[in-house]
């Protein structure tokens, strides 16, 4: 069996299952086909009390406070206060909806090192359908320009599905104008509500390739920032001369990993995976990271790419999608085993 | 490790074991024996052949065997790279990169009837009223700001 799981410094909080939005490619993990065990929502004291002996036994410099919706958690406020106050790094991932300008005073625009909004359209209408509710490009956009009014660093994420691929180059304009300090592109990663909607949503490897190469292309000229957030596999979209995207690969396991902790106080290998790797309150970090289900997490290769020389660094996708799509985390990934025959031997 | 390294190891401990086994049988005789010059051309033999089979075996898994054992390295370009914890694969709290304004400004600029082809869309003709005015103050507070820099 191989080394344990390093240590890390950051760790994604779901603060909340609750949703105001119902998007079309949400990942959340509750919203598997496969139940989700439930279990009652921490509370306030209950929740600060972990993460000040996880930040403290696990050295944590960075948190991710996401959910569902984090704005729907009433403490919201305070927990920004607690981890700021501990001098932690903070990214919140939102929908924007409730992000009014006294709602991102309360919170402080500066104080939240990251502000992670979805910029999906510059249609409102193809926006809402992606987000599931109307009005939401409206909100969206105007939390963004409120935010950057305050000063705030802001983050846009583009999720790539067949719907609104072809508007990327203009969403790319439309986040300069905003004047977001860099945009996500994370193609469509079935898991949660997106796995029912893999044949609307998924692109092609060609449709994914030449809108790579738009956006490299478009981020040279606009000077806007790009990062990929969902691991491409090279067989299927030859990174060649996308000198400004780095697809990169599964960090789960490693020292760059995003354990997750869910509403309930589990620990997960990440924040699209339903494996859970233990409860938190009863065990240390240390001892989740090093469980056999994280080994053997780590460990997973698709069957399908044992034949190749880059099995090892690419890992063969998304291990998470696989688990939820295909049952297994050494499944293929659903991307992967969809257009398995149009690879490039590598 | 992979199927062909395996093989190899597995290949080359069992040759070895076996050429060691021979090589004592024949020259450690008994005591008082002599090995006779056919047994000494069968062990050369022998040497020779098992020799070249573990080479063989060697070439095989290093060279021709690339797609079954995974050991040669890939090129560094195609060799994807651990993703940094994802919102860090873009910027590290707090570092914004700040956009060159003269950009913003004409993204953000009035639409400019084109003769012959009508109004060039830009982004502002999906933002709201609303949302147009706060990206433009945004902007022009950030010009000033600029300036003032510049002054001071
Ligand atoms: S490891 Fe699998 S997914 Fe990755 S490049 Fe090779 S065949 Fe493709
Ligand atoms: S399993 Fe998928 S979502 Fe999880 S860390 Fe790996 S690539 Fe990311």
């Amino acid at each position: 069996m191989s080394a344990p799981a390093p240590p890390v410094e950051d760790m994604i909080v779901e603060l909340t299952r609750a949703c105001d939005h119902d998007c079309l490619h949400c990942y959340n993990v509750w919203k598997n086909r496969a139940p989700y065990p439930p279990a009652p929502e921490l509370g306030t004291a209950g929740l600060l009390e972990l993460l000040g002996r996880v930040v403290e036994q696990e050295g944590l410099t960075h948190i991710t406070l996401s959910g569902g919706e984090p704005l729907l958690r009433q403490d919201l406020p305070l927990l920004v206060d607690w981890l700021a106050a501990r001098r932690l790094g903070i990214t919140l991932v939102t929908n924007g909806r409730l992000l009014t300008a006294a709602a991102i005073e309360r919170l402080g625009a500066r104080r939240v090192g990251v502000w992670e909004l979805p910029l999906l359209a510059v249609d409102r209408a193809v926006h809402d359908r992606l987000s599931g509710r109307a009005g939401a490009f409206d909100r969206a956009t105007e939390a963004m320009a409120d935010l950057k009014l305050a000063g705030a660093t802001v983050v846009g994420v583009f999720v790539m599905t067949r719907l609104n691929l072809p508007q990327l180059s203009q969403v790319m304009e439309l986040a300069t104008a905003l004047g977001l300090d860099g945009l996500m592109l994370n193609r469509f990663n079935p898991g949660g509500r997106g796995a029912e909607h893999v044949e609307l949503l998924q692109s092609s490897p060609a449709e994914l390739a030449a809108a790579f190469s738009v956006a490299e292309r478009r981020s040279a000229a606009l000077g806007l920032p790009l990062a990929v957030g969902v691991p491409v596999p090279p067989c299927l979209v030859d990174p060649a001369g996308l000198t400004r995207l780095d697809f990169g690969a599964c960090s789960a396991g490693t020292a760059h990993a995003y354990y997750t902790l869910d509403p309930g106080g589990r620990l997960r290998p990440c924040n699209h995976s339903p494996t859970i790797l233990g409860d938190l309150r009863l065990e240390s970090f240390a001892a989740l990271r090093a469980a056999p289900a994280m080994q053997a997490f780590r460990a997973a290769r698709p069957a399908l790419c044992a034949a190749c020389r880059l099995a090892d660094s690419c890992q063969g996708g998304c291990k998470a999608a696989a688990e939820v799509c295909c049952g297994s985390a050494s499944a293929p990934d659903p991307f992967l085993a969809a257009f398995a025959a149009q690879r490039r031997r590598l | 490790m992979s199927l062909a390294d395996a093989l190899l190891i597995g290949t080359s401990g069992a040759l070895i074991g076996w050429l060691a086994w021979r090589l004592a049988r024949e020259l450690l005789p008994a005591p008082g024996a002599h090995p006779s010059m056919p047994a000494r051309a069968a062990l050369r033999r022998r040497l020779v052949l098992g020799l070249g089979a573990w080479l063989g075996l060697v070439g095989l898994n290093l060279g021709g065997c690339q797609w079954l054992s995974g050991r040669s390295a890939p090129p560094e370009q195609t060799r994807p790279r651990v993703m940094h914890c994802y919102h860090r694969t873009l910027l590290s709290p707090g570092e914004g990169r700040g956009l060159d304004p003269r950009t913003r400004e004409r993204l953000l600029a009035p639409p400019t009837p084109a003769p012959g082809r009508g109004t060039r869309p830009g982004p502002h003709c999906w933002l709201s009223p609303r949302v147009l005015d706060k990206a433009r103050a945004q902007l022009l507070a950030e010009r000033a700001r600029a300036a003032g820099v510049d002054q001071a």
